[in-house]
């Protein structure tokens, strides 16, 4: 597939002289967060539009790498290209990847022709026109599946109505529970609401020592909000709304942030570091987590790696619901895949990325091998994947589940001042676990620093 | 035995040590259980301090799905290579390492003589806007790397030097702090005398600083030694912007991506954290003596 060069949204006239101002200005505050605002350095150069080309590719992850490079071998042998793609892949911290490709545009040489941008990372894309300067905007080569694109999916990696990446998942937020333990001490597996599920875990707690659940409180600020992030959406809150503007204090937040607190403090939710790292392993080695809400690659990167002993023992269903409203699923995480505009090579790497990421047989392979979750909402009716039984967790279809959930998915929206939001409200969260604050108070304070802060930095 | 027998000594107040002839009594020794108190602190807190490392230690012989085994179990039953068998077969560690040392190792060299240079100018020469150039040396202390990353690299770039080998080693080649060691050293301890009668004999400026200031320099220049190859070697952010080729990463940057991997490899994270510390401990078994002599100079009165 070839694409007619996209018309890509004018940015401002800016010279490199001026973004380097506004580096020098913004650099220490934001470690190059908001150093490119305005980059104009990037020299245009003229499109390759066929034929073999190397791609420098920039992701966190080396799956992805084998992904695409799989990806490219079937797309060369199916004709569908008249490019022939070899990824060059550099390897660096999903942070790190966008720090170095703003690093790079700002001198003018050595940006990747496709990175992978973290969800949590990409924030620091959407400060003033970064997006616009840097990425290749994906509208058009999106234009023919536009519709069967999930939004939820394409909202976070848009901005100003303008997509700037293909997401990489639908990681929806699902149950996670260690059946036999379940079974062992009683516990209905099929309870409801969060209330029922409350009032069982706590006496399961008591009685047995476990825990139906966990929160995030360590020194990585964005896991410690995304605990609370997963279950506001689903309670049908926002960190952000679609304007970009702070939500937190609402009753939305207010009845999550209670329902944590009260876990948290009785016991049945426990606290650990993190939630891929030593603590958490430690707690589901032992026991003392059978249950708790995370997203769909949390088996493959926190389940199996950690806990391979217990293979077989863990389910999947929806999210118990809340009972004054939300859904039964919420999103947490995601990585979207960007060509660098303005290269040579751009056409190349946009050809790339739909080739990888935009057919179904794609979104197939990508959740088989994967197991991330199709961003085409077609997809999610693929006989082949409601018909893949899981070994790890029993034999299940844990698609059927994703199915049964994927159309009560809330839109979330992200804000350049995520990082803000992530350093303010991570604190507040954990006096609000301790109780040293009640819920409202910690949202009200969260907001009322947030918005100290953002004008600050604003001024 | 009379009832005029003095009472026993345990009962009087404890004895003053008598005083010498300048009338200066002598520092009372802690107390026996001041003593044991003090050791059993330093003892908790050398635990404290070790323990991670054991426990890193510990972990890497261990098999992935053990490493985090609660209760925590120091001994690795069963022990097992087969981690760094995996870190040194999947992945360029070696080249890594090569990259890391070698670079520290010159960034080191450089900085250590450049400091030197730097300091001994500072101490002993008058030349115009020296005042000024030590103030804004001086000043350079307070200012965050992340500040000068960005023009840093832009100058390394379009001067045309950003071949890694050599764009490495530039920030640490004249930290502003080892030349204020040096220059502070420098007047504490070299009298001017000893220049003089080296001029005396016929010995050029450069000789000076070679043969006389250089040797005399020994104790703070194993001191500074030591903190450059550190600061060197566990540099992050800079090889982080500056190289793109994951096979030419430091370690640091090497490290780093096992442990921000999805599925944080911390099978591959520990040995690679055990083998990269035994440069930073050869460094110091080394230079042990001249940084124990670097930095308590000054520090007892001559």
């Amino acid at each position: 597939m070839t694409l007619p060069s996209p018309a890509p949204p004018q940015p401002p006239d800016l010279t490199r002289r001026r973004l380097l101002r506004l580096g020098g200005g913004l650099g220490a505050a934001g470690l190059l967060g908001g150093a490119l605002t305005g980059c104009g350095g990037t020299a245009e150069a003229e499109p390759v539009t066929s034929g073999t080309v190397d791609l420098s590719f920039w992701t966190h992850d080396d799956a992805y790498v084998e992904y695409f490079r799989t990806a490219a071998e079937n797309a060369a042998a199916a004709g569908a290209s008249p490019f022939r793609w070899r990824l060059s892949p550099t390897r660096a911290g999903a942070s790190d990847v966008v720090t170095k490709t703003i690093a790079q545009a700002i001198a003018g040489r050595g940006t990747p022709d496709v990175a992978g941008l973290e969800i949590g990372a990409f924030p620091r894309l959407l400060r003033g026109e970064l997006a616009a300067e840097l990425l290749q905007p994906l509208d058009d080569a999106v234009a023919d599946v536009r519709d069967d694109l999930l939004t939820v999916r394409t909202a976070p990696f848009s901005k100003d109505g303008t997509l700037y990446a293909l997401d990489s998942d639908a990681p929806l937020v699902v149950y996670y529970y260690r059946e036999p333990e379940w079974g062992r001490i009683g516990l209905p597996t099929d309870l409801g609401s969060w209330e029922e599920l409350a009032e069982a875990g706590a006496q399961a707690h008591r009685r047995h020592d476990v825990c139906v659940g966990q929160v995030t409180v360590g020194s990585e600020l964005g896991q410690v909000v995304q605990s609370f992030d997963m279950l506001l959406m689903q309670r049908g809150g926002t960190l952000f709304d679609e304007r970009g503007e702070l939500a937190i204090d609402s009753a939305e937040g207010e009845a999550v942030l209670t329902f944590m607190a009260r876990g948290v403090q009785e016991g049945w939710i426990a606290t650990v570091a993190d939630p891929m790292g030593p603590s958490m392993q430690a707690a589901l080695k032992s026991g003392h987590v059978i249950g708790l809400w995370m997203a769909t690659w949390y088996k493959i990167y926190g389940l199996v790696p950690n806990v391979p002993e217990q293979s077989g023992e863990w389910r999947i269903r929806p999210l118990p619901a809340f009972r004054d409203g939300g859904s039964r699923t919420s999103f947490t995480g995601g990585t979207g895949f960007a060509a660098l505009r303005d290269k040579e090579n751009t056409l190349a790497a946009v050809d790339l990325i739909t080739a990888g990421y935009l057919t179904p047989s794609e979104q197939v392979r990508r959740f088989l091998d994967l197991g991330y979750l199709p961003t085409r909402r077609s997809v999610y009716d693929s006989g082949e994947l409601l018909r893949t039984e899981d070994e790890y967790c029993g034999g299940q279809r844990m698609f059927e589940v994703y199915r049964g959930v994927i159309d009560e998915a809330p839109v979330f929206h992200l804000s350049p001042d995520k990082p803000v939001l992530d350093t303010v409200l991570s604190g507040y969260l954990l006096r609000a676990y301790r109780g040293d604050l009640s819920p409202r108070e910690a949202l009200r304070r969260a907001t009322d620093d947030f918005h100290g802060q953002t004008r600050s930095s604003r001024s | 035995m009379s009832a005029a027998t003095p009472a026993p000594p345990a009962a009087a107040p404890a004895a003053r040590p008598a005083p010498d002839r300048k009338g200066n009594r002598p520092r009372r020794r802690g107390s026996r259980s001041g003593r044991v108190a003090l050791y059993l602190t330093l003892s908790v807190l050398l635990l404290v301090f070790v323990a991670p490392m054991v426990w890193a230690v510990s972990g890497s012989f261990k098999p992935r799905g053990d490493i985090f085994e609660y209760p925590p179990n120091l001994i690795p039953s069963p022990a097992t290579l087969e981690n760094f068998g995996n870190l040194l077969s999947g992945q360029p560690f070696w080249r890594w390492f090569a990259i890391s040392v070698t670079t520290a190792l010159l960034a080191t060299a450089v900085a250590v003589f450049v400091c030197a240079l730097a300091g001994f100018a500072f101490a002993k020469y008058r030349f115009a806007g020296k005042r000024v150039l030590f103030s804004v040396m001086f000043s350079s202390l307070s200012v965050p790397f992340a500040v000068i990353l960005v023009p840093l690299f832009v100058l390394v770039v379009k001067s045309g030097l950003s071949n890694p080998w050599f764009a490495l080693i530039v920030p640490w080649v004249a930290p502003a702090f080892g030349i204020f060691m040096m220059q502070q050293y420098i007047i504490q301890s070299i009298p001017d005398e000893i220049l003089e009668a080296a001029r005396i004999d016929g010995a050029s400026e450069f000789g000076i600083f070679l043969r006389v200031v250089l040797p005399l320099l020994r104790p703070p220049l194993g001191a500074l030694a030591v903190w450059q190859f550190l600061q060197s070697y566990n540099s992050f952010l800079w090889p982080l912007v500056l190289i793109s080729d994951t096979d030419s990463y430091t370690l640091p940057l090497g490290l780093n991506i096992l442990f921000r991997a999805e599925n944080r490899s911390f099978d591959l994270v520990l040995p690679g954290a055990v083998l990269a510390s035994v440069p930073t401990i050869l460094v110091f078994l080394l230079l042990r003596k001249q940084l124990l002599e670097g930095l308590s100079a000054g520090a007892v009165k001559g």
